[in-house]
C-alpha cells in the first residue's frame, strides 16, 4: 500500500517488469521521453536535452547514483560546448573519441539494458540519429568507508573489511592477489533486484567439477530478490536440514584471498559485506587467519582451546543437568554436597531450570543485538542483574547452574560461525540429558557426528582431515606446525576431494 | 523416499519425546531428593539388622562453606529389617529421600553383626548399584557400629569421612591391612585365606570422644569372626602380604638407643618349597628406608660400620614383627590371612589341590623364613654440619 | 550423498567397535568364567579363530573382487536371494541380540530399576536412521569413534594401574586345556559381524586380506588389555558381576572424577550404536536385493518396526534373553553367516562357471 502510494514519486519494480523498451530510437528526444514514462516521473531519473553542434543530445541520469560534478565536467560541458563541426555520420563515435572523457564509457543498442545501467548509477547519452546510446560511467553509490569488520574481528590481520560496494570489494582483493590467474566471472541473480555477483576463483588451481557445480547450482536459483548472503547459501548446500553448513561465510578479503589461493570458489555478492566460500570443512570454524602468523605451538594451543570451546558450549549444559539427575556418583563428595545444597533452594527441576536460563540468554543476547545501541547498556544491567543475582537470590535458579550457563554463553561466542548450531543443539541436549542421561547425550552425539561424516558436497567430506583420515592435511588441522614444513597450500581443494566416485 | 524419510524421522522424534517423558524420566534424581549417605554402621537386631547412617545434612541452609551455619553437617538415621538391605531401604521411609550410597565412604560392622555371617552383610553392597566395590570395610571392635557413627567428635565434621581418611592413611602407613566390598569377595571365594578387617575403637577424650584404629579382626573361612589381631601383628601383615606403602619403623641399637625410619617402599618376593611334605616360604623383604632420628647419638656418621648397624636393626625388626604375626596367625583361632594358600596355588597348583582342604593344618604345619634387605636411603641433613 | 567407496582401515574400524561392544558388555556366565588367567589367553585363540573362519569369505573376495557387477550377478540369481534372506535373519536377530543385552546392561548398571523399553526402542530407531546416511558415513565416524573410545579405555585402564594386584590371577590351564578351548573358541564366536564382509565387500576398497589380519589383531590386542585390567583388579569378584569389565570400570578413579563409570559405559555406547547401525544396514542391503522396487527406508522402518516388536517382548524378562543368548544360537549366528553361506556361494560359483564352461565345450 504504501510502495503503490509512493509509486508516484519513486520506481516500482512492477512498472518496470511491465514496461517494454525495445531497441534506443533514433529520436533522442524520444528515448528521454520513454524513460521518463517508464519511471512515471519518478523525481530522482533526470532527463535533460542540450545541443552539441546543433545536434540534439538527451542525458538522462538516476540522482543520487551519480557524480552530479563529473556529469557537468567530463560529459556535459565537453558536448555542450562544443563549436565545431560534427560528422554527419558516426557522430556519437566521434563524441565518444573525442569529447566525453571517462575510462569507463560503453554503447548500447538495447534501451532496457541501457536503463538498467542508468540505475546502477551511469550516465546515459543520446544523439539525435544514432540508434546506440553511450553509457557513461559516472557512478557515486553511496556506501560505507572500510572498516574493521565487526563478525570477523583478527588480532594481527589486516583491518579491512568488505564494504557493501561489490567494487570496493573486488578491489580489497584484487590489492592481495596480483595475478592473472585470478579470474572473476559477473553472475546476475534476482528477477527484481538484479544483484551482481562475482564469482572468484583461481584457475589452474581450482577443481573443474567444484567450479561447474556452483554454477550449475547458482544457475537453478530463482529469487526476486537476493539481498544478502544467506539467500544464495541454502542453493550452494546439499544438507540444508542439517545443524552445519559447508558454505562459509566471511567479512575479511584476506581470509576471502587465502582461501581461493586453495582452490576454493568465493562468492561477491553486491550489496553485503559477506562473501561466502565454498566448500567449507567442519575444522575451518576453529581456524582463524592469526594463527598463521602466530608462533605454531600457540596457534594449537588456540585452536584446541576453540575446539574445547565448541564442545564446551554445545554439551556441558546438557552434561551438567545428566549428571545432577543421573550420575551424580560421578562429582567429589565436597562438589555434590556444595552443589546439592545450593540446588535444595530452587524452584524448578534442574532441566527446567537450565531451559529457563538459557531462554533468558538468548533473549538478553537477542535484545542486546536488536535494540537501539543507546540503551543497550540499561538492557545489559537489567540483563545481568536478573540472570546474576535476582534469579539466584529469589531461589529460581541455582548458583552452580548460573556458573555452568555463563561459561557457555562465553565457549559459545569463541567461534562466532557456530553459534547458530551450538544454541539449538544446546537446548537439544539439555532436553536429551535431562531424560535419559549420559547415555541419551551420547546416542544423540553419535548421531550428530554420524550425521556430520555423511556430509559431503562437492565431493569434499565435512569432516575432513579428520574423518576421512588424510594424515598430510592433518599438520593444519586442529594442530598447525610451523610454516616452513606446512608446505604450500596444504588445505588445497584437491587434497581434500574424493577421489573415488563410483 | 524422501516421504518416507520424513516419516522415519517423524517417528524417531515421537519416540524420543515418548520415552522421554515417561520411563527415563522416573529414573532421574532431583539433587535435592538425595540422601547422601557417608557411612554405615550396621549392628544386629530383633531379627534381623539395624542399619545406622551418617548423611550429608542438604537442607541446610545458606552457603555450604563455611562453620557459621548452626546446623550440623550431617544427620543420622536410624532403621532396621530384617536383612540389610530391608533394613537400608526402610531409610526412605524416615527421610523421605532417596538413599544414594555412590559416596559412602565406609561400611562399619558392630561387633555383634561381626559373629554373624559376612557375606549376609556385604552382599547388598555387592549388588547394588550405586555402590562402590572400593567402599572400606571395617569393625567396631567390641561395641556396635551405631556408637561409631554417632561418635561425638571435637568438630562439627563428617565422620566417615574421618573413619574413611584413618582407615586409607594408615594402609598407605603400612599399619593396617585394606578391606574393600570387592577385597571381601575375593577372600571369600578363596578357598584358603583368612579375611583380615581393620578395627576401629571410640575412645573418650574429654568431653568429646576419639576414632582409634587398634589392629584388625579376623574372619575364619566361614566369615564369621574369629579373634583380633593387635596393632604390631597388623603392621607385620603389611610385610607378609607384599603391601608395603609407607610408613615408619622404629628399631633398636646394638648400644639400647633406638632409631626411626621411614619407610619409602618395599617389596616381599616368595619362593617356596616343599620339603618333607611340609612346605617352606623362604621371604625376602627388600625395603628403602631413611633414618628420621636416632635416639641418643652424639655422633652422626656415614660410616660403614655404622650403616650396617642401622640397617641390621631395621632388619632384625621388621623380621621380629612378621614372626610374631605369624605366630599369632598359626594360633589355635589364627589362620591363613597372609595368602599363603594363593601364593602356593599361582606357584605349584599341583601341590595347592592336594593340600587345598586341610589348608589350615598345612599353614600351621608350614614353615617361613625370613630374610630382610634393607636400603639406606637418607641418613639425615645433620650428618653433614654437626662433627664434634 | 555421493557414493564413495569406503577403505578398508574405515571399515575395520567399524568392525572394530562392533567387535569392542562385545567386551565391553561381557555378561560372565557358569559356563564362561572372565575370572581366570586363562581368559587373557582366549583372544589369542579368537584371532586364530577369527582369521581360519573367515578363509570362506576371502576365498570368495578373490573369486568376485571388488567388482561390483559380480556381485549384482550373484544376488540376481536365486541362490542370492535365499543368501539374502538367511543374512537378513541372522543379523536381524543379531540387532535384537545386542539391543537386548544393552537393554539389560542398561538395567543392571545404567539405569537400574527404569523401564528401559522405550530407551532402547529409541536407540533402535536413532540407529536405523542412521543407518540410512549409508555405509560411508557410518565407516567415516567409526574412525573418529575408535579414536575416542580407545584414549577413553585407554585413560581409564591405566587409572586402574594401582589396582592390580597379581593375587587376583590364577594358574593358567587351572580348569584343564580342554575346557581352556571350548571357552576361548565360544568366547570367538561372539564377533559374528564379520559374516557382513559379504554383503559389504563391493563397497571396500584396498587390500581387504591385509585390513581383516590387522583387525583380528588389533582386536585381540585390546581384548587382552581389557581382560588384563578386569582379571587383574576384580579377580574372583568378577565371577559375581554381570558385567565385569563395567564392575572394572567402577573402581577407576582420576582426580576430581571420583567414578568414571558413567563415562567410560557413555563412551562405549557409540560402539554400540556403530553395530547396530551397521547391522541395520546390511540387512537393509539384503532386504532391497529381496525388494529392489521398495524404497530404503521403507525398508529401514520395517526392520526398525519388526526389530522393537521383538524387543518389546524380550526387554526386561531375563529368561526370554537368556534364549536368545542361549548357545546354539550363538554357535549358529556365528557359523551360518562366515562359514557357511561363503562356503555354499564359493560351490555354487564353482557350479556356475562349470555351467558357463559346458555350453561352450559342447
Amino acid at each position: 500500500m504504501i510502495l503503490k502510494e509512493k509509486s508516484n514519486c519513486f520506481l516500482h519494480p512492477d512498472d518496470i517488469k511491465s514496461f517494454e523498451f525495445g531497441d534506443v530510437r533514433e529520436n533522442a528526444v524520444e528515448n528521454g521521453r520513454l524513460i521518463k514514462e517508464a519511471f512515471k516521473g519518478s523525481f530522482d531519473i533526470k532527463v535533460k536535452k542540450g545541443y552539441c553542434a546543433g545536434k540534439c543530445v538527451v542525458f538522462a541520469n538516476c540522482d543520487g547514483l551519480c557524480n552530479s560534478a563529473k556529469i557537468a565536467d567530463n560529459a556535459m560541458r565537453p558536448l555542450l560546448s562544443y563549436k565545431g563541426e560534427l560528422p554527419e555520420e558516426n557522430a556519437l563515435d566521434f563524441m565518444c573519441d573525442h569529447l566525453l572523457c571517462s575510462t569507463e564509457q560503453s554503447k548500447e543498442t538495447d534501451l532496457g539494458k541501457a536503463v538498467d545501467m542508468l540505475l546502477r548509477g551511469s550516465l546515459l547519452i543520446f544523439v539525435e540519429g544514432s540508434k546506440n546510446c553511450v553509457v557513461f560511467g559516472v557512478q557515486a553509490i553511496p556506501e560505507r568507508s572500510i572498516t574493521e569488520p565487526d563478525t570477523d574481528v583478527q588480532e594481527f590481520g589486516s583491518r579491512e573489511g568488505f564494504t557493501e560496494n561489490i567494487k570496493t570489494n573486488l578491489t580489497l582483493i584484487r590489492k592481495r592477489l596480483c595475478t592473472p590467474n585470478f579470474t572473476i566471472e559477473i553472475q546476475e541473480q534476482g528477477k527484481e533486484s538484479k544483484t551482481r555477483l562475482l564469482l572468484c576463483y583461481m584457475k589452474g588451481r581450482v577443481d573443474e567439477d567444484l567450479l561447474n557445480a556452483v554454477k550449475k547450482r547458482l544457475e537453478n536459483l530463482d529469487f526476486d530478490t537476493v539481498l544478502g548472503a544467506g539467500y544464495l547459501r541454502k542453493t550452494l548446500d546439499t544438507k540444508r536440514l542439517s545443524f552445519f553448513t559447508m558454505v562459509g561465510q566471511t567479512e575479511r578479503p584476506d581470509t576471502f584471498a587465502a582461501k581461493i589461493c586453495e582452490g576454493r570458489i568465493g562468492i561477491l555478492i553486491d550489496g553485503t559485506p559477506f562473501a561466502l566460500i565454498v566448500p567449507r570443512l567442519f575444522i575451518e570454524n576453529f581456524q582463524t587467519l592469526d594463527d598463521y602468523i602466530n608462533r605454531p605451538y600457540y596457534a594449537t594451543f588456540m585452536r584446541i582451546v576453540r575446539f574445547l570451546a565448541f564442545l564446551i558450549s554445545v554439551f556441558l549444559p546438557g552434561i551438567f543437568v545428566s549428571i545432577g539427575l543421573f550420575h551424580q556418583e560421578m562429582l567429589p563428595d565436597d562438589m555434590l554436597y556444595n552443589i546439592v545444597v545450593m540446588e535444595s533452594n530452587t524452584l524448578f527441576t534442574l532441566t527446567l531450570e537450565a531451559l529457563i536460563i538459557h531462554f533468558v540468554y538468548e533473549t538478553v543476547r537477542e535484545a542486546g543485538l536488536r535494540m537501539p545501541k543507546s540503551i543497550g547498556h540499561a538492557v545489559s544491567i537489567v540483563g545481568a542483574l536478573v540472570i546474576g543475582d535476582a534469579a539466584v537470590t529469589a531461589g529460581l535458579i541455582g548458583a552452580p547452574m548460573l556458573i555452568i550457563v555463563a561459561l557457555t554463553a562465553i565457549c559459545s561466542l569463541v567461534s562466532s560461525d557456530l553459534y547458530q548450531p551450538i544454541s539449538v543443539l544446546r537446548i537439544v541436549f539439555i532436553i536429551i540429558g535431562g531424560f535419559t542421561g549420559l547415555y541419551g547425550i551420547m546416542i544423540g552425539a553419535a548421531a550428530l557426528l554420524i550425521s556430520l561424516a555423511s556430509m559431503t558436497d562437492y565431493s569434499v567430506p565435512f569432516l575432513s582431515p579428520f574423518s576421512p583420515y588424510k594424515k598430510y592435511l592433518l599438520r593444519d588441522s586442529l594442530v598447525r606446525i610451523s610454516m616452513e614444513k606446512l608446505g604450500k597450500n596444504i588445505f588445497d581443494i584437491n587434497t581434500i576431494k574424493l577421489k573415488n566416485k563410483k | 523416499m524422501k516421504k518416507a524419510l520424513n516419516s522415519l524421522k517423524a517417528i524417531v522424534c515421537i519416540l524420543i519425546i515418548l520415552f522421554s517423558f515417561t520411563s527415563c524420566e522416573k529414573a532421574g534424581t532431583e539433587l535435592s531428593d538425595l540422601m547422601i549417605i557417608q557411612g554405615i554402621g550396621i549392628d544386629t537386631a530383633q531379627g534381623g539388622y539395624k542399619v545406622t547412617v551418617e548423611i550429608l545434612n542438604n537442607e541446610q541452609s545458606g552457603s555450604p562453606s563455611g562453620d557459621s551455619s548452626s546446623e550440623n553437617k550431617t544427620k543420622i538415621y536410624n532403621a532396621e529389617g530384617e536383612t540389610v538391605g530391608a533394613a537400608l531401604m526402610q531409610l526412605t521411609t524416615k527421610s523421605g529421600n532417596k538413599p544414594f550410597y555412590a559416596h559412602n565412604r565406609v561400611i562399619v560392622i558392630g561387633q555383634d553383626a561381626a559373629n554373624r555371617k559376612l557375606s549376609d552383610i556385604i552382599d547388598y553392597f555387592e549388588r547394588n548399584f550405586d555402590s562402590r566395590a572400593s567402599e572400606l570395610i571395617c569393625i567396631a571392635k567390641n561395641t556396635d557400629a551405631e556408637k561409631v557413627i554417632r561418635a561425638k567428635l571435637l568438630n562439627d565434621t563428617v565422620k566417615s569421612k574421618i573413619l574413611e581418611k584413618m582407615l586409607e592413611q594408615s594402609y598407605k602407613e603400612s599399619l593396617v591391612p585394606r578391606m574393600r566390598i570387592i577385597d571381601a569377595v575375593n577372600a571369600i571365594k578363596d578357598d584358603t585365606s583368612y579375611i583380615c578387617i581393620p578395627a576401629v575403637t571410640v575412645r573418650k577424650n574429654g568431653e568429646n570422644e576419639d576414632f582409634t584404629l587398634d589392629g584388625c579382626a579376623l574372619f575364619d573361612k566361614d566369615e564369621t569372626f574369629s579373634m583380633y589381631l593387635g596393632s604390631g601383628d597388623a603392621q607385620g601383615l603389611a610385610y607378609l602380604n607384599d603391601e608395603i606403602k609407607k610408613g615408619f619403623i622404629s628399631a633398636e641399637l646394638q648400644n639400647g638407643q633406638r632409631a626411626t625410619f621411614i619407610i619409602n617402599k618395599g617389596k616381599t618376593h616368595y619362593k617356596i618349597t616343599k620339603e618333607n611334605g611340609v612346605f617352606h616360604y623362604k621371604l625376602t623383604v627388600d625395603v628403602s628406608c631413611d633414618l628420621e632420628e636416632v635416639g641418643g647419638a652424639e655422633y652422626f656418621s656415614t660410616e660403614y660400620g655404622f650403616m650396617e648397624e642401622l640397617k641390621a636393626a631395621v632388619g632384625k625388626t621388621i623380621a621380629k614383627k612378621m614372626e610374631n604375626t605369624l605366630t599369632v596367625l598359626k594360633s589355635e583361632h589364627g589362620g591363613d590371612a597372609v595368602h599363603y594358600g594363593k601364593r602356593l596355588m599361582l606357584q605349584d597348583y599341583g601341590s595347592y589341590e592336594t593340600v587345598k582342604n586341610q589348608w589350615d593344618k598345612a599353614f600351621r604345619d608350614s614353615k617361613t623364613s625370613i630374610n630382610v634387605n634393607v636400603t639406606i636411603r637418607r641418613i639425615g641433613e645433620e650428618t653433614f654440619h654437626s662433627k664434634k | 550423498m555421493e557414493k564413495t567407496k569406503v577403505s578398508t582401515p574405515q571399515f575395520f574400524s567399524l568392525l572394530y567397535l562392533s567387535v569392542l561392544s562385545s567386551i565391553f558388555m561381557y555378561i560372565s556366565s557358569p559356563e564362561i568364567t572372565i575370572s581366570g588367567t586363562d581368559s587373557l589367553l582366549r583372544p589369542v585363540v579368537f584371532i586364530a579363530v577369527s582369521i581360519v573362519s573367515a578363509l570362506p569369505l576371502l576365498f570368495v573376495y578373490k573369486k568376485l573382487g571388488q567388482n561390483e557387477t559380480n556381485y549384482k550377478k550373484l544376488y540376481e540369481s536365486k541362490f542370492g536371494k535365499i543368501t539374502a534372506v538367511i543374512y537378513s535373519v541372522v543379523y536381524l536377530l543379531g540387532i535384537v541380540r545386542t539391543t537386548a543385552r544393552f537393554d539389560l546392561f542398561a538395567s543392571s548398571e545404567l539405569f537400574p530399576g527404569a523401564e528401559m523399553t522405550l530407551f532402547i526402542i529409541g536407540l533402535v530407531a536413532v540407529c536405523a536412521a542412521l543407518s540410512l546416511l549409508g555405509l560411508e558415513s557410518l565407516t567415516r565416524a567409526g574412525v573418529i569413534f575408535t579414536f575416542i573410545v580407545v584414549c577413553a579405555t585407554g585413560f581409564v585402564m591405566l587409572s586402574l594401574w594401582d589396582e592390580i594386584s597379581v593375587l587376583n590371577f590364577t594358574p593358567l590351564f587351572q580348569d584343564g586345556a580342554g575346557r581352556f578351548f571350548s571357552d576361548s573358541i565360544l568366547f570367538s564366536l561372539q564377533a559374528s559381524e564379520i559374516g557382513v564382509l559379504l554383503t559389504v565387500l563391493p563397497q571396500i576398497k584396498g587390500n581387504l586380506k591385509k585390513g581383516f589380519v590387522w583387525w583380528a589383531i588389533l582386536s585381540g590386542a585390546t581384548f587382552i588389555a581389557v581382560l588384563f585390567f578386569v582379571v587383574g583388579t576384580l579377580g574372583a569378584f568378577a565371577d559375581t558381576q554381570l558385567f565385569p569389565t563395567y564392575t572394572a570400570v567402577t573402581l577407576a578413579k582420576f582426580g576430581l572424577l571420583q567414578r568414571m563409570d558413567a563415562l567410560e559405559t557413555a563412551i562405549w555406547i557409540l560402539c554400540v550404536v556403530e553395530k547396530i547401525a551397521l547391522y541395520f544396514f546390511v540387512v537393509k542391503k539384503n532386504l532391497k536385493i529381496l525388494f529392489p522396487k521398495v524404497k530404503k527406508s521403507t525398508l529401514c522402518l520395517v526392520q526398525a518396526l519388526s526389530v522393537c516388536a521383538v524387543l518389546v517382548f524380550v526387554s526386561g524378562n531375563l529368561e526370554r534373553f537368556s534364549f536368545i543368548s542361549y548357545t546354539p544360537i550363538v554357535v549358529g549366528m556365528y557359523v551360518v553367516p562366515v562359514i557357511l553361506l561363503p562356503v555354499s556361494v564359493l560351490f555354487y560359483l564353482k557350479k556356475v562357471k562349470k555351467s558357463e564352461k559346458s555350453p561352450q565345450q559342447s
